[in-house]
Formats: C-alpha cells, structure tokens, sequence
C-alpha cells in the first residue's frame, strides 16, 4: 500500500493526534496528514487537496460531521476518497445515518489501533 | 476512582452521572420509570465500565472503584457533558491539576508538560467518551438519548 495522504476532522486537537497516532500503531504509512477541526475547515481544505482517506467526528460546532460528508458529495476532490466517521455517536440511529449520508464506515470512540486497521485498511484495499 | 498506574502515584479521579432515565421507550408516549434501585445500580455499573474501557484504550491505564467517595475534595479541573433524550442529565469528571497533567501527556503519548488547553481538551474528550460509552451501555432506555457537543 502506498504511503497515505489522510484528513483528520475533529474540534479536539487532541484526539487529531491520537487518531493520527493510532493510524501509525495501526501499520499505516503516512505521507502527508492534514487535519480541520470542522466540517466548514474540512471542506476549504478539500477544495484545494486530494486525499487517499477522511476520517471525521460527528458533534462538531460550525459543521458537524454529517453535514460534512454530504456537502462532500459535491467537491471534485473527495470522488471516490473513503469518509469513515470516528465518533462517540454509536446508536444504530447515528450509524445509519452516517452510512446514508455517505461515509463508508464508522468506528466508535474509544477505540484502538486494531479496530482502525479492521475497518480501515478493507476500505483502503477496496 | 483510582488510577493506580498513571505515574508514579495513584491519581484519583472523580466521575459524577446524574440522570434520569424514563424507562425503555421512554421518549415515546407513554414514559416507564425503572426501580430506583434498580436505576442506579445500572447507572453505576454502566459508569464504571465506561470509564475503565475509555481509560484502557485511550490513556493506556486501569482505572479502579477508589476506596472514599469524595475524592478529589477540591478538584482543579471539571468537565461536564450533558444527556439529552430519552436518558437526560449530565455527566461530569473532575480532578487535580496533577492527575488532569498525567491524563493529557498519557492520552498523547508524551512525557514532556502539556499545556493548559490540551489538558481542557483531553479533558473534555474523557467525558464525551465516557458519556458516549455509557449512553451505548443503557441503550434500551438511552437510544433517542443525544451528547451536547461540550463546551
């Protein structure tokens, strides 16, 4: 696998780094990680980068997470990108959504390495 | 609760649910209330194994039932998210200044002083996921149940 270019979305700057910390642990080569802390940051990021992976939380203030995805429908730069939401947000309900907005898989905070690799890397590979 | 591995001394945190649950399909028509016992021991244990998973996975530590109810005393820092829905309330997390220091260079991986706003941030971030992993945990009674984004 090529090494990744990667878009973390998250209001917590601290939980950008342990995701990006957790995509290392997980065994994944990264190029280049960009990180917003909204959806309305994220999507003025995609305007001008392509990127191989966009992993986003949902409750987000200015743009949440949901929102994000849909409006990413509609920018060249995120055709074809996986979009998997990392969130507390774990109810059927949420997952659905996600899901019908247009992220590709979902994974529950807290989580581990293991679990971004499990539900990553089939995405990657896909 | 105790966190008897984070650094060289035990550092106690504090974790404070209180809500109110209406009961499976409680957000619909027709509200059941629970045994208040039976409530509160079900808070308790979904409580505490929320906050040990999150701090397993994320601060890389076991967290046990600490032996006095009031610690800290006078915490330096407190975290609050609120319930609402279908289980309403808030949860909230407290401690010293030392243990909260600890918790935040744990959750990013290093030893060097943390600053003021990551400790705020890491902070909140334990109580958004142990709110959101309690929440999973009561999902009969809590899935209409929604997490204020913290503030």
């Amino acid at each position: 696998m090529n090494p990744l270019r990667v878009l973390i979305v998250d209001d917590s700057s601290v939980m950008r780094k342990i995701v990006d910390r957790s995509l290392r642990q997980a065994g994944l080569e990264l190029k280049e990680v960009f990180e917003a802390s909204n959806g309305v940051e994220a999507l003025a990021r995609m305007q001008q980068t392509r990127v191989d992976l966009i992993l986003s939380d949902i409750n987000m203030p200015t743009m949440d997470g949901l929102e994000l995805v849909r409006q990413l429908q509609a920018v060249e730069n995120a055709k074809g990108v996986p979009i998997v939401m990392i969130t507390t947000e774990a109810g059927e309900a949420h997952v659905v959504q996600a899901l019908s907005s247009g992220a590709r898989g979902y994974i529950r905070k807290p989580f581990s390495p293991d679990q971004i690799k499990d539900r990553i890397i089939p995405l990657l590979q896909g | 609760m105790d966190s008897e591995h984070i650094g060289e001394s035990r550092n106690r945190v504090q974790l404070i649910i209180s809500a109110r649950s209406s009961g499976p399909g409680g957000y619909t028509s027709k509200p059941a209330e629970l045994p208040r016992e039976e409530t509160q021991q079900r808070f308790t244990q979904a409580l505490e194994s929320a906050a040990a998973e999150v701090f397993e996975m994320m601060v890389g530590t076991p967290l046990g039932p600490s032996d006095e109810v009031t610690l800290p005393r006078v915490a330096d820092y407190t975290a609050m998210i609120g319930l609402a829905g279908g289980l309403c309330g808030v949860l909230s997390f407290r401690c010293s200044l030392a243990s909260a220091a600890t918790i935040a260079g744990k959750m990013l991986g290093t030893d060097e002083q943390t600053s003021e706003e990551c400790i705020r941030d890491a902070l909140g971030e334990i109580c958004n996921m142990v709110a959101g992993s309690f929440k999973a945990q009561l999902s009969d009674v809590a899935e209409q149940c929604m997490l204020y984004i913290r503030a």
